[in-house]
Parts: C-alpha cells; structure tokens; sequence
C-alpha cells in the first residue's frame, strides 16, 4: 500500500516537473513555432530562416516584425499594442530595413565593420529614385538580398555573391516582360557572359574581374556617364586609362558626346582586343568610324598597325625558328630568354596603342624589332653548328674510303700469294 | 728494301692499311672521347642556378636573372628575407621586378601587384607567381625548382 | 704477336682453337652476296651496344626526366647528337637487315637439316630485336612515342585470356605512365640484351662448327670455298666500314627528331602509327572488319599474325621436303606473298594513315 502511494506521488511529480523544465530550456520563438507548422506562404519563411545571417546573430522575427514571441497566443503575439508590424508595405521597404541599416551605432554591437550608408546611396540610385515616384516595381532591398534566407555577401550562395551578381541583376533587367515600358536594353547580360568580365566572373570565379556592381555602383547604381567612363575603368585599368585621358580622344570624344573606352570596347560585350580593330586598311576597323584617308588620325593608326603588325610577324618568326632548331637539336635557351623582351614589347606597345601617339609606339616597337631580329640572327647562327657536321661527315667518308680501299688490296694481295 | 732502294710493295700496302686503319681508329675515337667528357652545365634541364653572393643583395632588393630559358626574381626584403620566382607575370606573361618604393613586386605591362609571398594582390594577374627553392650554401645563394 | 702466341699457347690449347676456327668455309655461288646480311645485322647489334652504353652514360629513366635527359644529351653533350641518331637509324638499318637476312635464308631453304637450330635461334633474335624496337622507342618519352606505345600495348590487350595480364606486365599498371618506361627502360638495357646474346652465342657457335650453308638447288655444285678468316672476314669489315659510313651520313643529313615531351592527359595527334616495321600489321588490323563469324576482327588479326610467327619459328619441322633434299615449291609462293604482303601494307599504312 505504501508502495503503490510512493509510484502515484512519483508519476504526479514528473508530470508536472518535466514539462517545466523543458519549457525553460527551450528558446523561447513562437513566431517560428507556429509558422513552421503552416505550408502555405506564412509558412515559408521559418522554413527559410535557418540560414539566414540575422537568425544567426540573434536578430529573429520580432526584431523587424515586433510582436512579442515569448506568448503562444497569436492574439497577443500579434497585437499592435506589442508593436506588431506584419509585412512591411513594399514600397517602405527600404525604410523598414534602414531602421537599423541605417543606424550605425545600434549596427555597431553587431558587425562594427558593415557599412551603414546603404539608404541614403539608394536614393541617389535611379531604383531609389523611382521608388519615391511609387513604382513598386523598382528594385528594393529584398529584390537582391533576398528576405528571410539573407545571406553574407561573401557566402557562394547568396544572392549578392560576386559570381551571382549577374544573375540577380538579370532576374528583373533580362525579363522583358517586366521591363517593359522603361526603354532601356534587356541584352547586358546575355552580352556580359561573352565578355572577358563576364568569363572570368562566372566561369573562373575570378572575384578580380567586374561584376555589374563594380561598374554600376550597387546602392547607388546608376550607369556612369559619358564623360566619366574613362575614370571607372581607370580604377582597374589605370595604365590604359592614364594614357588615354592624356590623349587627343580625350577631349574630342568628350565633345562628340561618344562613350571614351565603350567607344571601342563596347560596354558588356567585352572582347579580348583585336588588331583588326586598328588596323585601318580593312574595312572593318573601328577606326573608320570616325577618321577617312589622308587625315592625321587615319595616318597615325595605320603607322601605329604597321609597327605593331611587323613587330609581330618578326617574333613569330623568330620564335617558330627557335623551335624548329630546337626540336633539331640546337642549344637555343639563351636565345629563347632574350625573346622574352620582344614578347613584353608587344604586350607593352598594345596598352601604348592607348595614348594615339604613333611616335611612342613607334619607338618602342623599332627596339623590339632590332632585338627580334638580333635573335633570329643568333638561331641561324646556331643552326651553322649543324654545317660543321657535314664537314666532319666528308673527313670520314674520306678516311672510310681510304680504310675499305686499303682492305680491298689487302685482300687481294692475300689472295693472290694463296693462290700462287 | 729492294735493291734499286724503293719500300717493296707488299711493305707500302702494309704501311698504307696500318694508316688507314689508324686513321679510321681516330676517327671513330675521337667524338667517343669527346662525348665522355661531361659538358660544363652538369646536369639536365638547369636545376640549380647561383645568383650571387649574400653580401650582394642589400635588404629591400631584388635582381633578375636567367633560369634556364625563363627569367627569375630573387628578393631580399627589409627583414633579411630571400624569396625567389619565376619573374613570368601571370597576366599576360610579362616580366615582373621589384619596386624598392613599393615593397612589392610589381609588372610593368598592365600594374599588377604581388606580394612578397608571390600572391596576387592587385591589377590583373589572375595567380599567384610560381615560387622557387631558395638555397643558401655558405655566403651562396641557389635557386631551383621547388619540389612539392 | 709471335710472343703473345706462346704465351698463350702455353697455357690454352691456341692453336686447336685457330685450326678449328680456320675450317670454316663459305660456299661460292651467283647467291653470295646474300651472305653478307648475316654480318651487316651483327655488325649493326654491335654498333646498338657501343651507342647504347655510352647513351646510358646521360640517360635519366623516369617520366620527368626522360625527355629532358635526351634534349640535353643531343643539344649540350658533345657529338651527342650523333650518338643518339647513330642509335636510332641503326636500329632500323638492323631492323631491316634481320628481315633480309631471314628471307633470304627462308628463299635458300639453309633452315634443312641440320641446320633447324640455327634457324630457331635466329627467329628468337628477330622477335627480341622487334621488342628491342618496341621498347627502346618509348624512351626518349616523346609525344609519337607515348602514343604508339599505348596503341601497341592496348592491342595486346585484346588478346581473350592472357591479354590482360599481358598488357599488365607490360604497361606497369593499367595506362602507360612512368611506371611503363621503368619497365621499358629494364627491358631495353638489361632483360633483352642478355636474352639476345644467349642465343647469339648459340646462333654464332651453330654457324661455326656446321659452316655456312649453300642453297638447296646448288648442293652438289658448289665447286669453289672461300675460307671465312681471314678472306671472307675481311670483306665482312669492309662492308661493315661502308655501313658505318651510310650509319653517319642518315645522321648527318637526317637526324632524329626529339619532338615534345609526352602529355598523357593531351589528346592523341592525328596518324598515330607505330614504328615502320610494324606497320604492315597495323594497317592490317585496320582493314579488317569489326567482327569476323563470331570473333572480333581486331582478335582474328591478331590471331593470325601470331600463328603465322609460330609457324614461321617453327619451319623447319613443316619443310620436311627441305630437310630430305627434295624440291618445295611451297617456299618461294609463300616468301614472295609475304613481301609483297608486307611491302604493300606497309605503304598503304603511309600513304592511307
């Protein structure tokens, strides 16, 4: 009987203390508890949350919704008065984020190191500006970031990772349907893929290369103007640019109003750069564009091609003899170091091509041409080695018929006295 | 002898195969011989290369040189450190040098910037420099391949 | 000399050994100069050994190595060049010998009793000197040879049985690598030399002590001999000095190419093809249908070239009309088919690859 009492009062205990205890151990989210329980879309977004950057720091659903999620009754959890917001009209969106974006001392107890000027560059930005003007359709935070599985900048998968920038502008500016109606291009990402930008971002990972925002600026995009593309370029492209913005295009493109580098190297479909471009006997050259026979300009291109065209031809065929002699069987080492100097010529003289000086280019290529030329005099030089071979061939064929006609008498004469 | 003083025949046959078989001897001696001495780059394919003195190379320095058929880099930095690599710019393959007012390896052709470990920090180069062994036997430094 | 001699004779029976040595004879016929070939592919061996030797002294076996060694050897090395050219055309000069030599040996029926031996032991020389071929080619490590190599290997490989082993134990492994020159690199300079100079010994003693045959239709009217030393010796040396001479001018006027280093991960080059003398099978097995009645064709080719080497081994116990003197007509048809064969598949594989 004791006993029995003794079981009773031990299951009564458990089954009061078991549930308090393991209510206290649980985090308590009931925002999460709820909606994860819900398919439709309310319930989407716990399901996405789990890897989600401000999940991760502590920041959850009541942060950016209010609410109170320490109640299981949505009643309460919900209510205005515990300062519920719901979802954020999309238009507000960007102030809903920039609540504390935009607050650099509340981002400071988080990540001292992200900057907080997000919103005030987006207004500058041609997507801030139509939003003001109440196109929802305009680009706002959540259309790149994502919402609720927001994702580091630097993490492969998120939706602003440098290799996935393309995709995330093209998401809406590829979509013609959706882009109907503003009257710009919906081809820059098709053109950007074939570009070198675009193979050393999405084929090579190379974070070096542009993506859309480096170009573009990401808050604060906005095409760059005519006038300033040189500069952008610039940033990765300093020799080139340098060159060009101290040239004669520079203030003629300018005045023509024509885009500086785009002018030749087009804006996202760009391509490894050609010869034939300035090469202004054919009829495809870019440089027709503008110049016709006989003025300075179309005389300076095609004194700048015919330099780099024979400096060219000339390490080539050096270069192609050194190998021949090489596979013959000629030590050519010392030659092939000294071309090394002919090869950084030419890729010098090409970013040279930039200043639109033809005596620069010129220079330099008649140095490189003279030292080519200096090493294939020194290959042929090399090969006369062989000639000494068939010297050294006649002498013993020489000594060899010496030697088998002295057999042959021997022969002979030993033949002759057997026979006697 | 005969008697009328001139070599008999059977001698001068005798004479001219002995001369021609010594003759055809040298001949076939001669480039065996030469063959067998070494040649004065010992080995194959230059796997070591001395690049001068200790006492050559001031701190924050570098020198290029010639390995094999490729151009090489050997730097001192400002703490007494030798590093050395193939001087071949990852880019476009131009010849890299050191820039004593950057600290840093530098190419001409495009402004590609390396550090002194061979790592791409800045500009175009999409990899790093190859790196080489650096090897200080006494007051000489060697440069060859690295070996993974 | 005379000094020497009874020197030795004091201590070795010299003079036996001369007498014995001075008894053979060469017959005199309108066919003679067929005997030559027997001394040119000698002669050649010899010429492979000594270059060989002092090609080993640059030499580096190994994958990473290899090629180096041999642009090396023929750029930097003094007469290097020529050792290495010397080395290879005078495997093909012997290459070709071997072939004249064995048909013409094949024509005169000299394989009749009792000289089978000799014409075995020389068989066995002729499939070592085709693996001498084989093997030695791979070692410069080449491009061409890389190739070649995995398509001669991957033919035995298709051998029902034994093909796989086979193509294991040659190979080193499943795919020619490093570990395959290794084993090449053993073949060509230790396993194939000692192999070749037993039956060489035993080919050479056989010739000795039988003598030189005369061809089947002149036994009977040979009417004059030469002694073989010193007269025919010395005609030996001779032709052997012009050889040489023809050895230096192909090294002179055509050196051997080193071509680029091996890459096994680069696609083959276009017309792969393995060296000349096994050409004609190769094309062979090109020509031949993928599937035969019920067996692959590839199988049947490889098949067929192999039973006729059997039989071509063993020839001497099918001729038994041979060995008892009587006429075989059979020969001559069959040695004119396979030249003809031969020479046809081969230009075909040129002209055709």
């Amino acid at each position: 009987m004791t006993i029995n009492l003794f079981y009773i009062i031990l299951i009564i205990i458990t089954c009061i203390a078991v549930p308090i205890y393991a209510q206290s151990e649980k985090p308590v989210n009931s925002c999460l508890a709820c909606h994860a329980e819900l398919d439709d879309a309310l319930g989407k977004p716990a399901k996405l949350i789990k890897d989600d950057v401000h999940q991760e720091m502590g920041v959850s659903c009541a942060n950016c919704h209010g609410g109170d999620p320490a109640s299981d009754d949505p009643e309460i959890a919900m209510s205005p008065q515990n300062g519920f917001l719901g979802a954020p009209d999309p238009l507000k969106i960007p102030q809903f984020c920039g609540r504390c974006h935009n607050d650099p001392s509340y981002m400071r107890n988080y990540n001292p190191a992200l900057p907080t000027d997000q919103l005030d560059k987006y207004w500058t930005s041609h997507h801030g500006q139509l939003n003001k003007k109440g196109d929802i359709k305009a680009a706002e935070c959540v259309s790149c970031h994502s919402v609720h599985d927001i994702k580091r900048a630097n993490d492969p998968r998120s939706t602003v990772y440098f290799a996935n920038v393309p995709a995330t502008c093209s998401h809406c500016h590829a979509d013609s349907a959706y882009m109907a109606g503003y009257h710009i291009p919906i081809n820059q990402h098709t053109e950007f893929a074939e570009s070198v930008h675009g193979i050393a971002v999405l084929q090579k990972k190379d974070s070096g290369a542009p993506a859309c925002n480096d170009c573009h600026g990401n808050h604060a995009a906005m095409p760059p103007g005519v006038a300033s593309i040189g500069r952008v370029c610039f940033q990765c492209h300093p020799a080139e640019a340098e060159l060009f913005l101290a040239s004669v295009h520079k203030d003629a493109y300018e005045n023509l109003g024509v885009a500086e580098c785009v002018f030749c190297h087009n804006n996202h479909k760009i391509l490894p750069p050609q010869d034939e471009w300035f090469d202004i006997k054919n009829a495809g050259a870019i440089c027709l564009k503008c110049h016709s026979e006989g003025d300075g300009g179309y005389n300076g291109a095609l004194a700048m091609h015919n330099a780099v065209d024979s400096l060219q031809r000339k390490y080539d065929e050096a270069h192609s003899f050194l190998q021949t002699a090489e596979e013959r069987g000629v030590e050519v080492s010392e030659e092939e170091f000294q071309l090394i100097e002919v090869r950084n010529s030419l890729v010098n003289i090409r970013k040279l091509l930039h200043s639109f000086n033809p005596d620069t280019v010129k220079t330099v290529s008649a140095a490189a041409f003279a030292q080519a030329d200096s090493v294939h005099k020194a290959g042929i030089a090399a090969l006369d080695e062989v000639k000494n071979r068939r010297t050294g061939l006649f002498i013993f064929t020489i000594i060899t018929i010496i030697a088998v006609t002295a057999l042959v008498l021997k022969i002979r004469a030993k033949e002759e006295t057997s026979n006697k | 002898m005969n008697p009328n003083g001139s070599i008999s025949r059977k001698k001068f046959l005798d004479y001219f195969f002995g001369g021609a078989i010594l003759a055809l001897a040298v001949s076939i001696l001669y480039p065996v011989i030469r063959y067998l001495v070494p040649p004065k780059v010992i080995e194959a394919a230059v796997s070591d290369v001395m690049v001068g003195k200790v006492d050559e190379f001031p701190p924050n320095s570098g020198k290029l040189f010639r390995f094999g058929s490729k151009p090489g880099l050997v730097v001192r930095s400002a703490d007494n450190q030798f590093t050395a690599f193939l001087a071949t710019c990852t880019h476009l393959d131009c010849t890299v040098q050191y820039r004593e007012d950057l600290k840093l390896i530098w190419c001409a052709c495009h402004n590609g910037k390396y550090d002194l470990t061979g790592k791409n920090i800045s500009g175009p180069p999409p990899r790093p420099l190859t790196p080489l062994a650096v090897h200080i036997k006494g007051d000489e430094i060697h440069i060859s391949e690295l070996k993974a | 000399m005379n000094t020497i001699m009874n020197w030795l004779r004091e201590r070795v029976q010299i003079d036996e050994l001369l007498h014995f040595m001075q008894k053979k004879e060469v017959p005199v016929h309108k066919a003679f100069l067929w005997y030559y070939f027997g001394g040119i592919t000698l002669f050649l061996f010899v010429v492979q050994v000594v270059t060989g030797m002092l090609l080993l002294l640059y030499y580096k076996p190994g994958a990473d190595t290899a090629f180096e060694s041999v642009q090396f050897l023929i750029t930097k090395v003094k007469f290097g060049w020529l050792i290495r050219s010397l080395h290879s055309w005078s495997a093909n000069l012997m290459v070709f010998s071997a072939f004249v030599h064995l048909f013409s040996n094949f024509f005169e029926k000299t394989y009749r009793n009792p000289r089978e031996m000799t014409w075995i032991s020389g068989m066995v020389m002729f499939l070592l000197a085709l693996g001498f071929g084989f093997s030695g080619y791979l070692l410069p490590w080449n491009e061409l040879a890389f190739f070649a190599t995995k398509v001669g290997t991957d033919i035995a490989g298709v051998i029902p049985v034994v093909g796989k082993p086979a193509l294991l134990f040659l190979r080193g492994g499943e795919e020619v690598t490093g570990a395959t020159l290794n084993r090449f690199f053993g073949f060509h300079v230790s396993i194939l030399p000692l192999i070749f100079l037993l039956f060489l010994g035993i080919h050479l003693i056989l010739i000795q002590v039988q003598g030189m045959s005369a061809p089947l239709h002149l036994e009977g009217k040979i009417t004059r001999r030469m002694r073989f030393f010193p007269n025919f010796a010395l005609r030996d040396v001779a032709i052997w000095l012009v050889v040489l001479n023809i050895l230096v001018l192909l090294s002179v006027f055509l050196p051997w190419e080193l071509g680029v280093k091996a890459d096994p991960y680069a696609p083959a080059p276009a017309g792969i093809r393995p060296e000349w003398y096994f050409v004609f099978m190769f094309q062979t097995l090109k020509f031949l249908p993928a599937q035969i009645l019920f067996l692959e064709g590839e199988l049947v080719g490889i098949g067929g070239f192999t039973l006729a080497g059997v039989i071509l081994v063993l020839w001497p116990f099918f001729d038994r009309k041979s060995s008892k003197g009587e006429k075989q007509k059979l020969v001559p048809v069959i040695g004119t088919i396979a030249i003809v064969f031969i020479l046809v598949m081969t230009i075909l594989g040129y002209t055709i690859g």
